[in-house]
């Protein structure tokens, strides 16, 4: 019963979300018209947002009543800082895909989720990470003739990154 | 069946680039099922961009040779490290991980892949002498019956996959409303795209897909650092008399059961192989042995999920359904290769439809044959260290979303749905009806208004037409039963197959 109630707080913001998506997706329906000759473009998503808001309402009743409710499996030690560690290093390295180009930008993830996330040895970690770099980046181009992005910086373009 | 038509498949396939395909599609699926933290659905979806400068034939073949490839695969990390690669290969655990301990691991793989072998060539046959029938029969469906169907379809999802149908309508609502992202169908006008002209074409689904169950899977790993350390011995690996004698009858009717359930949409793999296990428990040889090791324990389960996994193509080919995640992936891929899954395809692309058909049976042999000589290098693979498998999987997953447009927009979308992946797992709410509704959405909408427009906005259309009042009377008793007998269940009535079904996930 005691993990029970710990689980109540993510499944109401959960349940809040889908809530708040719901509503958008109404509001959002309005403008588009729902009835134009036929069922117009707003038609079907305005329906779908109705629902979303019962479906949460739904939700949240049986997640304050207590039922419905599931654990999840326990978090491991270090888990939570593993998974931000990997989502913040992921986004940085998404975003530096256009600016610095698939090869740094992959070598630098690798090595990083290797060394720091998964403390593995430094020797194995640059190999691994320069093979997903530049060696991903090398069998794309040469094989599957598909390119993978390219520094927008001029400086590393000009390198051939 | 037209014989010809299939041996001019065959005569299709039997190229030396299609025969490539096959073998490349196999090995393919095979790793994505042995790789933990990567399923059918992502693993289907992250290697789209390998196939798009093929002729669309090679790459249904390839595409089709992964999917089954990774029913064959998700057998070996259940059977060696008690961890299903894939949801359909759960219940072989049972008995798969039983004799790995007692030294019989070989014989397991081996008879799953006997098994499965099998059980997808009487499903292929299946799929040959129906398909092109059925298909004639699905011409004469309009719009309220195919909106029908699919509403059909994703109540069996809702009402069989998940423990709470509350969370699964929820997934499916939300496939629904990013299915609407882009330009309306019908009329063109932009929706929900934020003004941003990438979004105009709709949100690109194999992005999601690549985030929710790739990403997804990863991230709930490393959060919940779950992952046995494979220390086996493999064994001999082909089953003797006794054992064949064993499975013989669970070959059997567990191809029966997934060819059956294979039919329907919107039961899933995993469906099969436990109704395939309970069957074994029922009508099996030596019932008691069950859980203990048992070699029918693995070749019920096995053979029935390839054979639903072969099975399931018949709804895709004749009607154009999709009746599970990767079938939907499937479909997605016919799409962008310019070909519509359904009654239509038997007559605007019929070489196309008999050529994957022939590839099938072909593609099954060459799994066969894979399997048994390679089962030593998979396990290999599996005393990769986790750190080293999760940081190459992420670089697939960023290079398999950037490749569908070559825009790093689709990255974003799959990070994104990433996030969205750990959620909807962590709060236990099933991916499966989000995938079907992302990727029927476009023709649910439009069956539905193109509908309403033959009824001048009249919703009676829907129950006035008997084909379509009886599949959505099917559907409602799907969702409604399992409620009422909820609210009736003051002792321990008879359970439902659904029940069932849901009590066995949790054996």
């Amino acid at each position: 019963m005691e993990q029970a109630r710990s689980a109540r707080v993510p499944d109401l913001i959960a349940a809040a979300a889908v809530l708040a998506l719901g509503l958008a997706a109404f509001v959002g329906a309005l403008g588009l018209g729902y009835w134009t000759r036929g069922p117009g473009a707003g038609f079907f998503p305005l329906w779908l947002g109705v629902l979303l808001v019962v479906l949460a309402i739904g939700w949240a009743a049986q997640v304050v009543r207590g039922r419905n409710l599931r654990d999840a499996e326990p978090i491991a030690p270090g888990g939570r800082r593993a998974v931000a560690l990997v989502l913040g290093a992921l986004f940085v390295a998404i975003l530096a895909l256009d600016v610095v180009g698939y090869q740094l930008a992959m070598t630098a993830l690798v090595l990083f989720v290797l060394v720091v996330v998964g403390r593995r040895r430094w020797f194995e970690s640059i190999v691994v990470a320069l093979l997903s770099g530049f060696g991903i980046y090398a069998l794309f181009a040469n094989v599957l003739q598909v390119y993978l992005p390219t520094a927008g910086v001029p400086f590393l373009a000009d390198m051939g990154l | 069946m037209d014989i010809s038509q299939l041996l001019a498949g065959f005569a299709a396939v039997l190229t030396i680039q299609n025969l490539l395909l096959v073998l490349a599609g196999c090995l393919l699926g095979t790793l994505i099922g042995v790789l933990p933290g990567v399923g059918p659905v992502a693993g289907t979806a992250i290697l789209i961009p390998l196939t798009m400068d093929l002729e669309p034939a090679g790459a249904i073949i390839m595409l089709a040779a992964i999917f089954y490839g990774s029913q064959y695969g998700g057998t070996i990390t259940s059977v060696l490290i008690n961890t299903p690669g894939e949801a359909s290969s759960a219940i072989t655990v049972l008995d798969g991980y039983e004799m790995t301990k007692q030294g019989r691991a070989g014989i397991a793989l081996g008879i799953a892949a006997i098994g499965s072998f099998v059980g997808g060539t009487l499903a292929t046959i299946g799929l040959a002498v129906a398909a092109a029938p059925l298909a004639t029969l699905g011409l004469r469906i309009g719009p309220p019956e195919f909106f029908a169907l699919m509403v059909l379809g994703m109540s069996l999802l809702v009402g069989l996959a998940g423990r709470s149908m509350i969370k699964a309508l929820i997934s499916a609502a939300i496939g629904l409303l990013l299915a609407m992202v882009g330009l309306d169908p019908v009329e063109g006008a932009p929706r929900f795209t934020f003004g941003i002209a990438h979004f105009f074409d709709g949100i690109e689904f194999v992005a999601v897909l690549v985030g929710l169950f790739g990403l997804g899977e990863i991230l709930a790993t490393l959060l919940e650092k779950r992952r046995a350390a494979a220390q086996v011995t493999v064994g001999r690996l082909l089953p003797d008399r006794t054992d064949l004698r064993d499975s013989a009858g669970a070959i059997g009717r567990g191809s029966l059961v997934g060819f059956l359930l294979g039919l329907v949409p919107g039961v899933t793999g995993s469906a099969s192989s436990l109704l395939a296990y309970g069957a074994e428990r029922k009508f099996g040889r030596n019932r008691a042995a069950l859980g203990t090791g048992a070699i029918q324990g693995v070749a019920g389960p096995e053979s029935a999920n390839n054979a639903h996994a072969n099975a399931a193509l018949i709804p895709l080919f004749t009607l154009g359904v999709p009746g599970s995640p990767t079938i939907a992936v499937l479909m997605g891929a016919f799409l962008m290769n310019g070909l519509t899954p359904g009654p239509t395809l038997f007559q605007t692309d019929a070489d196309v439809a008999w050529t994957v058909i022939a590839s099938l049976f072909v593609g099954n042999v060459v799994c066969l044959v894979l399997n048994l000589p390679l089962i030593r290098i998979w396990t290999m693979i599996l005393k990769i260290p986790q750190e080293l498998l999760t940081a190459i999987i992420i670089v697939f997953l960023v290079v398999g979303s950037y490749s569908i447009n070559n825009s790093t927009v689709d990255v974003l979308v799959m990070f994104a749905f990433g996030i969205v992946g750990l959620a909807f797992r962590r709060l236990d709410i099933p991916l499966a009806p989000l995938v079907l509704t992302l990727i029927l959405g476009p023709f649910m909408e439009s069956a539905l208004r193109e509908s309403l427009d033959m009824s001048r906005g009249a919703m009676t259309i829907f129950l006035t037409r008997p084909i379509s009042l009886a599949l959505l009377l099917v559907a409602v008793a799907i969702v409604v039963a399992p409620v009422v007998q909820a609210l009736r269940r003051s002792k321990h009535g008879p359970s439902s197959l659904a029940n069932r079904l849901r009590e066995d996930v949790e054996v």
